[in-house]
């Protein structure tokens, strides 16, 4: 009998999971699309062999390839997440070289195949700490120029069998403000207006008095020419570096004009090499010039190359030589590559930007989706509904005219209609914000944030304050980051759909907190105010004319070594919002990981869950409630704090032991599903909680966190094995929280899974589960628990588009209460659409309607004819 | 009426109209009825026609009064071989159980002029009772069966999530 039931539950479970997100081949990239980054381009290198193969390393630790003529990626390999890239460039004509310093001071080399992208080889050597790599003469030069160590220098030389370091002394003082730069196999510090350029191959070093102070270096890169730009905001000057054998590198000024912002590049050409200096002359074009190695002009008439997409600064130009013509690859300092095409670039003609990659899409702070306004019809619209009734039966009347005359519906297509389509607005590390249509993954506009810095823990914040149902008003989103010359805080408003700003930037002293309020009236024309806590305890609203917010409240959690939660309470006076300290908690020597809120917006269907005896477990749903992540990095513990963060109750603790992070939470409705890793038994443990007010509410009609007694919740709680690392973990989202519940998981092999939240459901106790219920029931109301839980490969919503390095996922709500709008964004963006509980109020995309049609048409038309039929026996028979 | 009916059926009776041939003996005072007619018929026929036996009345009434209640055996009957299962035939089942009675009792006045005789009073308290015990089965039928909302589980649907009152925002401090 138990074996059977045994039987029974595996069976509706390998049904239960094998019927989910399964796609078929034919649907593929159907509702999904897939971007690749490489991520904050550091080296620009072209393949000698074929200059139209870019090769390109990004500073988080990312190599690859891309075709000169589009931009689409040949190869790209990701290596270690926690590396830094200190060089790639061309080793030995057939083969690329990356060099990357990897946490405890390792330094990676790798060869890898310069056609194909195949590692070819690899060896590491660990060195006390490098700032710099090169590779000359198949030799690969770490050098450590750090701070603490200046001005004594170590350079270590690897050869793939020895190591071998060297210390040499710079003719700068010691301390801070050191810039260092490697041009060749120069090494070029710059304190002040003292210059030191050290020699890497003898060790000679020669110093140099530059006339303004230096406040960057700009270098030719590895090649033939070593050059370098000094200079400051206002001026800066271009030498060639030449050897001498006697007194150490010496510096041979070219004649530039001694503008800043001048960047080099060296180029081969068939017979000799070349040094190129580029300039950006204004928003639209670049200026480039070609110098010999002796620093003459080689070609008197500069190169004019125009760009559509306004430039606003560059960081990186690399000129190339390809079919006697010059072409060019940029990376701008708000991270986009930019280029040329290479087919095009012609010997004297002026060239075109033709292609670009938005590579700041590779590190995004924040996402947020909206509504194209379009799409929301005026019968739901509460702007105008609060209208008075003359004027919205005008404005009805005025767009059914307006329908009837453009000969559009208000939906252009379903995807309208149900919402599925939406313009993503990005904000990402490089202070670009991005607005991206979602169904085709198409940039619609990037903008630059002024003056922009992350906040401390790097974040910005992205709010929607007003979202687009309300034509004919705009959508408004709003930034807040933190501003890099004052360090205050920042917010700029802007329309999420055009990208275009819709207020001044506004300025604010450094700033504790921020929060939306999630109720917005007509009196701000139906836009959420923010609340921006500064250390003061200052409240700054925006927009500034809000006057009171009624039973609001701060949560701050202070990091530090012993960190600190605290709650405010937002109160009206002297004219002034103020923050007042309501409570502290010390949560004792640790760190915290992660503070993890509640979707405010998010609504719940049902209010309890039924037992299997037919009574109600009644959720407990504390809108308040936040879990707080900390570390003891010394005893090795995990501890979840459920805190209120209102009242500032602590309503439960769960403490782990010999576990470590990353922790990653997903705290939705009355549940609670996180996941760590157990040093103990080395494995993955995915922890689900539960919380129940009990067989009673305590109040049905409201919750407060003030309410007296408090209410204390029931935990229920189980432990799963899980047999792979997580990176990211989040939940489904419906518009009226029916549909069921998945949990999405970011995998390290680059798949998403989807994993049913019923599976993670702590098991019922044998209280309300009794043996009699569970014989009656067979495996209706509990899945029979096994500690491993599965991964089987259907789940897997992304089927062969592997997203790496995956940082967060976002999901959305589609007026469609099946369908679920999934975001996985990282170093790929990955968006497809998932129904959780199957298409239940959609048909099926091979649904009949032509035989549906005929067949009722059929069905009347012979209805008819039968009754003509009889009517007319019924006729004879009466004349029988 | 019930002449030209009554005639062709061969019943032994007396007709309204019918010649008598026999002689009788006349008192000289009585005119005498036309030919063809007889007096007595009349009276003699109008009393057989109200002259039923009330014990039968009495009877009719108590069969017709019993009815429900002797469904009762064969409604148990139905409802154990039905089962508790939820499809079609159950439902149909419980269905019919539930309109029987339903449609007795709306249609009360109309049953109630079937039962005549002296025991009426307890006669009509009997149909009610009978239909009272069919719908009560029925009920039961309902209960096993879970079609009845009696959980609080039942309910669940129409609960409204509870209002906020308070409302929060931050996390992480951002200096």
């Amino acid at each position: 009998m138990i074996l059977t039931l045994k039987l029974l539950g595996c069976i509706f479970l390998a049904c239960f999971l094998g019927c989910t997100s399964a796609l078929h081949e034919d649907q593929a990239g159907k509702f999904d699309w897939h971007q690749k980054f490489i991520g904050p381009i550091k080296f620009v290198v072209n393949d000698p062999n074929q200059p139209k193969r870019i090769l390109l390393g990004a500073s988080n630790n990312v190599i690859g390839a891309v075709h000169g003529n589009t931009g689409n990626i040949l190869y790209r390999h990701l290596l270690e997440p926690a590396g830094k890239l200190l060089y790639f460039g061309v080793y030995e004509e057939k083969q690329c070289v990356a060099v990357s310093l990897l946490p405890e001071n390792l330094v990676k080399v790798r060869l890898f195949g310069i056609t194909t992208g195949v590692l070819t080889d690899e060896w590491a050597e660990t060195v006390v700490t490098a700032t710099h790599a090169t590779e000359s003469n198949g030799k690969v030069y770490v050098i450590d120029a750090s701070e603490g160590a200046l001005p004594d220098v170590s350079v270590t030389v690897l050869d793939g069998q020895t190591a071998n370091t060297n210390k040499y002394r710079l003719g700068i003082s010691r301390g801070a403000n050191v810039l260092c730069d490697l041009s060749g196999r120069y090494l070029i510090c710059a304190q002040d207006k003292v210059v030191s350029v050290l020699n890497l191959m003898d060790g000679s070093v020669r110093n140099h008095q530059e006339g303004s102070t230096v406040s960057y270096i700009s270098t030719s890169g590895s090649g033939e020419i070593s050059a370098v730009n000094l200079g400051n905001s206002a001026l800066s000057s271009t030498y060639i570096i030449l050897e001498n054998q006697k007194a150490g590198p010496e510096l041979l000024p070219v004649k530039v004009s001694p503008q800043p912002g001048l960047i080099l590049s060296q180029t081969k050409t068939e017979d000799r090499t070349l040094l190129c200096i580029t300039r950006l002359e204004s928003s639209h074009s670049i200026q480039l010039n070609v110098y010999n190695r002796n620093g003459e002009q080689a070609d008197p008439k500069p190169v004019k190359v125009s760009s559509d997409v306004p430039l606003l600064s560059l960081a990186i130009a690399k000129v190339y030589h390809y079919n006697s013509g010059y072409g060019l690859v940029a990376f701008t300092t708000d991270a986009t590559l930019i280029a040329t095409r290479a087919d095009s670039s012609v010997a004297s003609g002026d060239a075109q930007i033709e292609w670009s990659r938005q590579e700041a899409l590779s590190s995004v702070l924040a996402v947020e989706m909206v509504d194209y306004p379009s799409e929301v019809g005026p019968s739901w619209n509460p702007y105008q509904a609060s209208l008075d009734v003359i004027s919205s039966f005008i404005a009805r009347v005025k767009y059914e005219v307006e329908t009837i005359v453009s000969g559009e519906s208000l939906y252009s297509s379903a995807e309208d209609r149900f919402g599925l389509r939406k313009v993503i607005v990005f904000l990402t590390a490089a202070g670009k914000v991005v607005g991206m249509d979602s169904t085709t993954g198409s940039i619609i506009y990037t903008f630059v944030l002024p003056d922009f810095s992350m906040f401390s823990d790097s974040t910005a914040q992205l709010y929607i304050q007003r979202p687009a149902k309300y034509t004919p008003l705009k959508p408004q989103a709003t930034v807040i980051y933190r501003s890099l010359s004052s360090k205050g805080a920042m917010l700029l408003a802007f329309d999420p759909v055009e990208g275009k700003p819709l207020d001044e930037p506004k300025s604010y002293p450094a700033i504790l907190q921020t929060q939306m309020i999630g109720h917005a009236g007509e009196e701000t024309k139906f836009i959420k105010p923010i609340l921006l806590l500064d250390q003061t305890g200052t409240v700054h609203t925006y927009p500034a004319q809000v006057k009171d917010v009624p039973n609001s409240y701060f949560f701050v959690a202070h990091k530090g070594s012993s960190p600190k939660l605290e709650g405010y309470d937002i109160k009206y006076m002297d004219n002034k919002l103020k923050g007042r300290l309501l409570w502290d908690l010390n949560l004792g020597q640790s760190e915290i990981i992660g503070v993890h809120a509640k979707i405010q917006s998010e609504r719940v269907h049902s209010q309890g869950r039924v037992l299997p005896d037919r009574s109600v477990s009644y959720k407990y749903m504390n809108p308040n409630l936040a879990v707080v992540v900390t570390a003891e990095h010394e005893a090795g513990n995990i501890n979840l704090y459920l805190v209120d963060a209102v009242s500032g109750a602590l309503i439960h603790s769960f403490w782990h032991k010999k576990c470590r992070g990353p922790v990653h939470v997903v705290h939705s409705e009355h549940w609670l599903v996180y996941s760590l890793f157990n040093e103990k038994n080395r494995r993955y443990e995915i922890n689900s909680v539960e919380l129940y007010e009990g067989q009673k509410q305590s109040n049905s009609t409201a919750f407060s966190s003030f309410a007296a007694p408090p209410v204390q919740p029931i935990i229920v709680k189980q432990s799963f094995i899980y047999p792979a690392a997580i990176q990211h973990m989040t939940h489904t989202r419906t518009e009226k929280g029916i549909t069921n519940k998945d949990i999405l998981l970011a995998l390290p092999t680059g798949g998403v899974m989807e994993l049913p939240r019923i599976v993670l459901q702590p098991r019922l106790t044998q209280q309300h589960y009794t043996q009699q219920i569970q014989d009656e029931d067979g495996v209706i109301h509990s899945l029979p628990y096994v500690p491993e839980l599965p991964m089987p490969a259907d789940m897997v919503i992304n089927y062969n588009q592997s997203v790496r390095r995956v940082d967060g996922i976002k999901t959305w709500p589609t007026r469609l209460e099946s369908t679920c709008l999934v975001l996985v964004y990282g170093n790929d963006l990955f968006y497809t659409k998932i129904t959780p509980s199957k298409t239940f109020d959609v048909l099926k995309d091979d649904f009949d309607h032509w035989f549906i049609t005929v067949v009722l048409a059929g069905l009347v038309a012979g209805a008819y004819v039968c009754k003509r039929l009889a009517a007319r026996k019924a006729l004879d028979l009466a004349w029988r | 009426m019930t002449a030209s009916t009554g005639g062709s059926k061969l019943v032994p009776k007396k007709f309204k109209w019918s010649l008598d041939y026999t002689l009788k003996h006349r008192s000289s005072n009585e005119i005498a009825n036309p030919p063809g007619y007889n007096a007595n018929v009349t009276h003699h026929h109008a009393d057989t026609t109200r002259e039923v036996d009330p014990n039968l009345i009495v009877k009719r009434s108590w069969d017709f009064a019993l009815g429900p209640i002797k469904q009762v055996p064969m409604n148990l009957f139905l409802m154990y071989m039905a089962g508790n299962s939820i499809s079609i035939f159950p439902i149909m089942m419980v269905g019919m159980l539930f309109m029987r009675p339903i449609k007795a009792l709306v249609g009360l006045t109309s049953a109630f002029k079937m039962i005549e005789g002296s025991h009426h009073i307890v006669q009509k308290l009997v149909f009610v009772f009978g239909n009272v015990v069919n719908l009560a089965l029925a009920l039961y039928k309902c209960q096993s069966m879970g079609l009845l909302p009696t959980h609080a589980s039942d309910w669940l649907a129409f609960v409204q999530p509870q209002e906020r009152i308070e409302f929060y925002g931050g996390g992480e401090s951002l200096l």
